[in-house]
């Protein structure tokens, strides 16, 4: 009996061991939101703006699937989608992201108010 | 089980948030909650530094808690209002800067180095930044200076022959590609969560939620 479970307890502190170096690694800090693509597709965005629809295009299915788990998208990613559309003269939506940013982070209110109005104005203007 | 109570150790002396000597009066009295991090400064000769640099800032802020507006978002909005360059930015007025986005606070980064030097076998990547916050009238509410220096291991197998090339080698590709962004990440996560200028955790944390 005794050497099952040694063995059990010999691989779980194993696992702890990896656990912990995997949290050292990374950080040491668990994450409060999931970031997906955005910290390095905007490096790469910078580096080639020519990857700015692929940039676009990961940013929006990652904020879907964290908006389909009931999660909240990071500061700042719904808007960014936003201002990768509006650069693609695809103001609907990017009005649309602007709104759920506003929506998302009371904080984000004056500005994306800001932003859609003036791109709702424009938009009735043409 | 010993190689465990060390990684333990090695997490808490690597995370553990001295807070000593700092004076958080100011910042504590702005109790900002949403910071704009507006473009980065140059100094260094590695035009694109700016733009990457950039790219680092908004994941540990938020990560502390705070709302964080879209640095690309920003960007664009100051370059249509005329702010083309980074330096105009840091010039102008905090006050209407922080009321045009209705933001706490505005956080200024200033890159003083950004470079990579070659030195026969083996090859130092540097960087080296200043960190200043200021609440929504302009007052300083914080501040932090950071160089990171990055230098590869030289190899030891034994043979000297083997171990020149093996430097000459990898110099030379720490030269021709330079990896600075591992640093600048680090250098935002020692200033803003590790050292004694961590910032205090923003409205937006777990334990608050």
């Amino acid at each position: 009996m005794t050497g099952p479970r040694r063995r059990w307890w010999f691989i779980s502190m194993k696992k702890l061991g990896l656990a912990f170096l995997i949290m050292a690694m990374t950080g040491c800090v668990t994450t409060e939101y999931s970031w997906g693509p955005y910290e390095q597709g905007l490096y790469d965005y910078y580096k080639k703006p020519e990857s700015g629809n692929e940039f676009l295009a990961e940013l929006e299915v990652h904020v879907a699937s964290i908006r389909e788990g009931g999660a909240k998208p990071a500061p700042g990613l719904l808007a960014e989608i936003g201002t990768l559309y509006l650069e693609r003269n695809d103001t609907q939506s990017a009005i649309k992201y602007y709104e759920y940013e506003r929506d998302t982070w009371p904080e984000s209110r004056p500005l994306m108010d800001s932003l859609i109005k003036n791109l709702s104005d424009n938009a009735s203007k043409g | 089980m010993k190689y465990l109570l060390v990684l333990v150790a090695l997490i808490m002396t690597g995370c553990a948030a001295q807070q000593k000597s700092i004076d958080w009066s100011a910042y504590e009295s702005a109790d900002p909650k949403s910071i704009l991090i507006v473009p980065v400064v140059n100094n260094s000769l590695d035009v694109d530094a700016s733009n990457y640099m950039l790219s680092t800032l908004s994941v540990p802020l938020a990560e502390s808690g705070y709302y964080v507006y879209p640095v690309n978002t920003v960007k664009v909005i100051l370059e249509q209002e005329g702010f083309y360059e980074a330096e105009q930015v840091h010039r102008s007025d905090s006050v209407s800067l922080a009321e045009m986005f209705s933001a706490d606070a505005i956080l200024y980064v200033t890159i003083q180095r950004w470079d990579a030097k070659y030195i026969l076998l083996s090859t130092s990547v540097t960087v080296q930044f200043d960190y200043l916050m200021v609440d929504s009238e302009g007052t300083e509410i914080w501040k932090a200076e950071k160089t990171m220096v990055y230098t590869p291991q030289s190899s030891n197998s034994g043979n000297p022959l083997v171990d020149l090339i093996a430097m000459a080698v990898n110099a030379a590709m720490t030269k021709a590609a330079p990896n600075y962004m591992p640093l600048a990440r680090s250098a935002n996560q020692q200033v803003m969560v590790m050292e004694k200028t961590a910032l205090p955790a923003g409205p937006y944390t777990k334990s608050e939620e």
